[in-house]
């Protein structure tokens, strides 16, 4: 029978790689805002 | 080794119901991870300031040579392993990719403490500098096969990962430094052991997540549309039979002009808006003005990707050219002698920094549509012998005429339209490369009968 993968499994996932990507991006953005001071 | 067989191509075949959502995490680890080789400049002075035991030190030419190194390796690797990438299976390229990547650190590691640049040249450079260029090509045909429907988007994704890479490398290395000098430790190889240990159990998660799709899958409900672009082919062409094509050379020079002008602005994007708003931008705002490029890089490389899959491969990278000649053209202007507007200069910035990541992000997809899906990783290893090129060629040319304005006692400031405006005639020239792109010619097609003996892979 045909296993469909589970939708929290993808979830999570996602949120493995999420999660120090947005990290990443935040410290970017902290940055990038002392242009704008 | 039998614990190992998991690698095997075999084993990675995705079993039915496996969702394709599941495969860009996979990619997005590895990408994430490699992308770490961008922010190496955090290394720099820490690794300036480290004296051997006789109190002797290393200069900062002598310590550029690692970044240098392990990018021309990335090109390298890329193109001689890309092949083998294509009969071995993502799963296992990204283990050695892993692999080699996290014992990079590991060797540079032993190399910071014995104060040898050799070993860090060989460990962070060259082992290393596998790791990133198999780990950069691995993903992205297994990518194209789950996503026929948008591969744009799909190899979009991944791309913009190693732009995202260098944003997490560079608070990841300074704060591990910070750390481990308030606990006694060495701090680069203390940081170096720790990342070379976190990037190997992170990328170890795409390698136990990609999957390959099994023979003649497809989306459920997608047929390919019927009218198909010339451009977009139906035939596959082998890697060696590519490179011999002219669509090869013709996007060779596509990539290498659209990464050239890019860097005319990255290699000296901090001391150029000091330059040329003398007096109104600080240091400080200066390092703000690198970071508001990064996510602008790293936005165009999902943005412009994704869009090609509406827009076509094609008239995508003639936007580049001719909106990317214009912008070249007139940022110089915005500057204090003529318009005086940072915020010009700035939205311009970004926008050209879009098209430089979204020319990474969109060029696997245009190799898929000439030449088709069956050796695709392997022909973008080799077309990345382009962003090599592009890596000497483009801070050549900035440093040259900088160097030439400084020594003849002109301002720095009036060196700059002549640098924007050659990165603008050499968008011209890639403008010219793309106009030339045709279909490739059936004589170079993959013989069907070779195509199904391999299992349609």
């Amino acid at each position: 029978m045909e296993k469909k993968s589970s939708p929290a499994l993808i979830a999570l996932a996602w949120l493995v790689v999420s999660i120090p990507a947005a990290w990443g991006v935040y410290n970017t953005v902290l940055n990038a805002m002392k242009l704008f001071r | 080794m039998a614990f190992l067989s998991f690698l095997d191509y075999e084993r990675s075949v995705a079993k039915p119901g496996f969702s394709r959502w599941l495969v860009p995490p996979a990619a997005l680890a590895v990408h994430l991870s490699i992308g770490q080789v961008y922010a190496f400049s955090v290394f720099k002075n820490p690794l300036l300031a480290l004296k051997a035991a006789d109190g002797s030190i290393w200069s900062l030419k002598e310590i550029g040579y690692i970044f240098s190194i392990a990018i021309a390796v990335l090109g390298l690797s890329a193109a001689l392993f890309g092949k083998w990438l294509e009969t071995a299976g993502p799963r296992k390229a990204m283990f050695v990719s892993a692999t080699c990547f996290g014992s990079g650190f590991l060797i540079g590691a032993i190399g910071v403490t014995l104060h040898s640049l050799l070993l860090i040249y060989l460990g962070y450079g060259i082992v290393g500098g596998i790791g990133l260029g198999l780990g950069y090509i691995s993903p992205v045909s297994t990518l194209i096969k789950w996503f026929p429907d948008r591969p744009g988007l799909a190899t979009g994704l991944a791309i913009m990962g190693f732009g995202g890479g260098a944003m997490i490398g560079s608070p990841l290395g300074t704060k591990l430094m910070a750390f481990y000098k308030t606990s006694g430790h060495q701090p680069i190889a203390a940081a170096w052991i720790t990342m070379g240990i976190l990037y190997f159990v992170f990328m170890m998660f795409g390698v136990f997540t990609v999957r390959v799709p099994r023979k003649n899958w497809k989306p459920a409900g997608w047929t390919p549309k019927p009218n198909r672009s010339a451009l977009i082919s139906a035939h596959n062409v082998d890697v060696n039979a590519a490179f011999k094509t002219p669509q090869f050379w013709l996007l060779w020079i596509v990539l290498c002009t659209n990464v050239t002008a890019g860097i005319g602005i990255l290699e000296q994007a901090a001391p150029m808006i000091q330059d040329l708003f003398k007096g109104s931008i600080t240091p400080v705002a200066a390092a703000g003005f690198v970071g508001v490029l990064s996510l602008f890089n790293m936005a165009g490389r999902f943005f412009w990707a994704s869009t090609s899959d509406f827009i076509g491969r094609k008239p995508t990278y003639m936007i580049f050219f001719t909106l990317g000649a214009i912008l070249y053209a007139l940022l110089p202007y915005t500057g204090t002698t003529h318009l005086n507007s940072v915020a010009l200069f700035v939205l311009i910035s970004g926008v050209l920094l879009t098209m430089y990541g979204g020319g990474f992000a969109t060029i696997p997809a245009y190799l898929k549509d000439l030449f088709g899906g069956y050796h695709v990783s392997a022909i973008h290893g080799r077309l990345l012998t382009a962003w090599s090129t592009a890596g000497i060629v483009g801070p050549l040319i900035v440093n040259g005429i900088l160097d030439h304005y400084v020594a003849q006692h002109i301002p720095k400031q009036e060196a700059y339209p002549v640098i924007l405006h050659i990165m603008a005639g050499l968008l011209v020239v890639g403008f010219l490369a793309n106009l030339l792109v045709r279909p490739v010619a059936e004589k170079y097609w993959l013989k069907t009968e070779i195509y199904a003996s391999v299992g349609g892979r």
